[in-house]
């Protein structure tokens, strides 16, 4: 029944609205962990290299401009660009997650061929373990899910789906990248710059 | 309890994520599906390289560029001060700089004001 | 065997494949890290002799497979929505494939194939809803059925709870979290049947996800199921830590179960949010929507943020008992087994799963409530044939309702050691709600008042919710103040109150709407004289359950518990109110067959049996495939009953295709 199809302008902007929608509604799970660290850590903090955290969340900072230039490559029917671009945000991608799982959540394989979990703290560290953890993994699975996007884009871009005028998809994936990284902005400094440090077996 | 577990829920549905969507590009490769054309026959460019038009498109990309590469610039900064202000111990003011930072990425990158635009779908 | 091939049943079969391939996953995993295939080792790895496998898993002996158990609930949930086809379109756009907007019974099936498949009519979703929404409500009341029958004396007389009282628990924690699940499906029930016949819209704005939303209900509920008969929980609906972390391995199913159905609120309201803001009919501003669909984007407000928050709280106290990710736990016992670089201690708090968990469920009381109010006031106008009474401030309410509902979650903890200083405040924010609950009564009032009141069974419901949502709202304000509530928490006076709340403001509307939209729905008229009774037999029954309830309570009855002392005199209360859930239980028995039977038997339904003004009347019944062929205007108000020469709506000629009337401004 062909009535009911709207105009894709009209489509569009639903669409955009009800992807901001998605977004507030992401921003209460978040905003929950955000209220659990403040709950559970108050002012202070686990003593942590801060080396890692800086460059990792560069690596986001990076990707998010890559994937804005994609989209505007897109938008002014610069293809080469754009598939490029997009290739080297999914990387970034990647390298933030990789940062976070090897050198942050410290997953090493010994040379038995176990994988030790936690070089600076442990997930079962108490609340600093249990608020660590659990904020970086439910970022990092967003960032999974925003790769999964970016390289479903990036096969549709290499088959000549989008346009100028039309490339909504390319459009929500990026939103929803750069609002991984707006998370990423708030996540950083309260994990790692907020509050007095305490070390390790105090 | 044991820690290594989290390798058994995490690891399993993240390694299972990555190889569905592995195999989903796989099989989108594969001969027989529908493919609208490679990548090389795509044009890059939909105008004539040539004439006022072509030249008033290719300002308008190079100001896009440039706009993002501005923004990108600015939270560099931003980021930097946020750091050096919380090595001070200026939370205040860190949190105004995230506010900023935060800002900028909704503006510029999310492009929030066009969820009240209502003419046109780009 | 067409009915193999509907989406319900494939989901199933491919949903248990799929947890079968998790829980292996998982296992393999172990095995091949050289860890034991058991994760909880000091719990038995299987039954000592092989007949005694269910009572096994019926006495939750799982557990031992705990987190197997759960990455494969998960996978189920996949699985299922894979299998019923939810996701096949967005796949496909996947992989660069357009998938035209379908609509229409499939080619060479039946009408009921609809039904029991994926499909992106917002009628059939609405219908979906609605049937899940009363064969959960049938469930969980059965449930409750069984544990007031050992309430009816003192001491113990079921077989199954002097075996292990465990059971009890199970039974209470399950009643009330599966009827949580049917309020919310009864809830996306009415809106997404309504809101957009309401707003002269012919679908949602996102059909594909509304299915989805649809949908992931129904994993969830069948996990919620499953949950009683691997070993139940026995820490109420409420799922407090530290309790839920030591519960049996059915609090976990519980957590996912109560998770998907979460998501499900989310994107259907995302859902209505954008319908009611971009789909409008020319000429309908925001105050010149029905009530309902006020209340609708009301509850669509609160439904997508604060539903974040239970899904966060119970994921993670799920984390924390695989994982072992200490937020909820003040100390932590393995302390010593950890290396000198990873002590720190534990410090977890379960209070602030209390915050988070009554953050959503509080507001989620008004998620339950505000539609049935909306229904309410759609009602009354129609059988008093009057004006609504102050429509922009009842419009009005229903936001403010909405967005105090935010301010007051922390009243339920009262007992539970928060800061002391917390109370008041939240105390008075609690009375607030009062102020927008009375304008609303105040307008029913003002609606009744001198009206041509017309008592057809829909209306009966809504002056039954009125009176009974009115001894619910007049017995919350002891359990709001601080001084009394210290005296009542978690006495069966709680228990009276919010029985008496969810039935004035979800049960007695929702019936009144199943009623009331039965012949737009279905097309045929049903009996009214069984509509009567089924009102006249459940309205005193409830009184008497709900005021027994409370009498019970302030009388010592607690919460929770399967035995009461004699001598606190309540044993005649306790069986009335049996015989009084009974009774329900019987209307309710009555509405469905009611409902069943006249779907194949009854008469005809006019176009509009109950002379209304709004636009889903105008149509025939039952709607057809495409609600407004031709595009509704609206030129007057929803409900000038009774006024000489007032017209809410018209209908553009189908020639002006895209409609140039001058005056009328966009509602798009």
């Amino acid at each position: 029944m062909s009535a009911i199809a709207e105009s894709p302008q009209i489509q569009v902007r639903r669409n955009r609205m009800g992807m901001w929608l998605f977004f507030v509604s992401e921003a209460f799970l978040f905003g929950g962990l955000l209220i659990s660290r403040f709950f559970l850590w108050g002012n202070t903090r686990p003593e942590l290299p801060q080396v890692v955290p800086l460059a990792i969340t560069g690596t986001l900072l990076l990707s998010s401009f890559f994937m804005n230039r994609a989209e505007t490559a897109i938008a002014n029917d610069d293809r080469k660009t754009f598939q490029r671009s997009l290739l080297i945000t999914a990387l970034l991608g990647v390298i933030f997650f990789l940062g976070v799982m090897i050198f942050e959540w410290g997953w090493t394989i010994e040379p038995d061929g176990t994988f030790l979990l936690g070089n600076h703290i442990h997930p079962t560290s108490g609340v600093y373990g249990a608020v660590l953890y659990g904020m970086t993994g439910m970022h990092a699975l967003h960032v999974v899910s925003g790769v999964v996007l970016i390289l479903i884009i990036w096969n549709l871009g290499r088959k000549g789906k989008y346009s100028a005028d039309d490339h909504w998809g390319v459009e929500a994936t990026a939103i929803y990248w750069h609002y991984i990284d707006l998370i990423w902005v708030f996540f950083y400094p309260a994990l790692y710059l907020i509050g007095t440090a305490v070390p390790a077996g105090h | 309890m044991e820690t290594p577990l989290l390798v058994f829920v995490l690891l399993p549905l993240v390694l299972g994520g990555a190889i569905l969507v592995g195999l989903y590009i796989l099989a989108s490769l594969m001969p027989g599906v529908a493919r609208q054309g490679k990548a090389a026959e795509v044009t890059t460019e939909s105008v004539p390289a040539r004439g006022p038009e072509y030249v008033q498109r290719r300002a308008r990309r190079s100001a896009a560029y440039r706009q993002g590469l501005l923004v990108f610039a600015g939270l560099v900064v931003l980021s930097i001060i946020e750091f050096v202000l919380a090595s001070l111990g200026s939370t205040a003011l860190m949190f105004i700089m995230i506010v900023f930072k935060a800002a900028l990425i909704m503006y510029f990158f999310m492009h929030i004001a066009s969820v009240w635009r209502t003419e046109e779908a780009h | 065997m067409r009915f193999f091939k509907t989406g319900l049943v494939k989901g199933i079969l491919v949903g248990l494949l799929w947890w079968l391939i998790g829980f292996m996953l998982v296992e393999a995993i172990r095995v091949v890290m050289g860890l034991p295939p058991q994760w909880n080792t000091s719990l038995p790895a299987g039954p000592a002799v092989p007949q005694d496998t269910l009572k096994w898993i019926v006495s939750g002996g799982l557990a031992a497979y705990e987190p197997a158990m759960v990455v494969a609930a998960i996978f189920f949930v996949i699985g299922f929505m894979l299998g019923a086809g939810t996701m096949s379109d967005w796949l496909k756009w996947t992989r660069g494939v357009d998938t035209p907007m379908q609509h229409g019974p499939k080619e060479g099936q039946p009408s009921w194939f609809r039904y029991l498949s994926v499909d992106y009519s917002h009628k059939i979703i609405g219908v979906q809803y609605g049937v899940t929404a009363v064969i959960l409500l049938m469930f969980a009341g059965t449930l409750a059925l069984i544990f007031r029958v050992e309430l009816a004396k003192p001491e113990l007389q079921l077989t199954l709870f002097n075996d292990n009282l465990n059971w009890f628990n199970t039974l209470v924690s399950a009643h009330g979290m599966i009827m949580i699940g049917s309020i919310l499906l009864g809830v996306g029930a009415m809106s997404n049947y309504l809101v957009p016949l309401m707003i002269g819209a012919n679908d949602m704005a996102f059909p594909r996800l509304n299915a989805f939303a649809y949908w992931i209900n129904v994993p969830g509920a069948l996990l919620l199921v499953t949950a009683i008969f691997i070993g139940g929980w026995n820490t109420g609906w409420t799922g407090y830590p530290p309790l839920s972390a030591q519960a049996p391995i059915g609090v976990q199913y519980f957590f996912i179960g109560v998770f998907f159905l979460g998501l499900s609120s989310i994107l259907g309201s995302l859902n209505i949010v954008v319908t009611t803001l971009t789909m409008r009919a020319r000429g309908m501003t925001m105050f010149r929507m029905p009530i309902f669909v006020w209340a609708a984007f009301s509850t669509a407000l609160i439904q997508l943020t604060a539903t974040q928050l239970i899904g966060l709280s119970f994921l993670m106290v799920a984390m924390q008992r695989i994982l072992g990710l200490g937020f909820f736990n003040p100390g932590f016992p393995d302390i010593t087994a950890l290396a000198p670089a990873q002590l720190w201690e534990g410090g977890g708090n379960p209070i602030l799963f209390q915050h988070l968990f009554w953050f959503y469920s509080h507001p989620a009381v008004y998620i339950f409530i505000l539609p049935g109010l909306g229904i309410i006031s759609e009602l009354l106008p129609v059988f008093s044939r009057k004006p609504l009474f102050g429509y922009k401030w009842i419009a009005l309410s229903s936001l403010s309702i909405a967005l105090v509902g935010f301010l007051v979650w922390a009243h339920h903890m009262f007992v539970s050691g928060m800061n002391t200083y917390l109370r008041v405040p939240f105390m008075l924010s609690t009375l607030l709600v009062a102020v927008p609950t009375g304008v609303k009564f105040f307008s029913w009032l003002g609606t009744l008042w001198g009206g041509r009141i017309e008592l057809k069974t829909p209306m009966l419901f809504a002056l039954g919710a009125i009176s009974v949502f009115l001894i619910g709202g007049l017995t919350g304000p002891p359990l709001g103040t601080v001084t009394t509530d210290l005296q009542l928490h978690d006495t069966y006076y709680v228990v009276g109150h919010f029985h008496a709340t969810m039935f004035g403001g979800f049960v007695f509307p929702f019936f009144a709407a199943l009623y009331y939209w039965y012949p737009k729905a279905i097309g045929r008229q049903y009996n009214e004289r069984l509509g009567v009774l089924h009102f006249a037999l459940m309205t005193p029954a409830f009184w008497v359950m709900s005021l027994g309830q409370m009498l019970a309570g302030t009388r010592g009855m607690r919460r929770r518990v399967a035995d009461y002392d004699p001598a606190w005199g309540i044993d005649g209360v306790q069986l009335a109110v049996t015989i009084a859930a009974f009774i329900i239980a019987l209307s309710v028995a009555i509405m469905v067959i009611n409902m069943i039977v006249s779907a194949r038997r009854a008469p005809k339904a006019a176009a509009n049996p109950w002379r209304s003004r709004g636009l889903e009347w105008q149509v025939p019944s039952p709607v057809p495939e495409l609600s407004y062929a031709t595009a509704p205007i609206v030129v007057g108000e929803p409900y000038d009953y009774g006024l000489a020469g007032s017209t809410y709506v018209q209908f553009a000629p189908p020639t002006l295709a895209p409609v140039h009337s001058a005056g009328v401004t966009g509602g798009d």
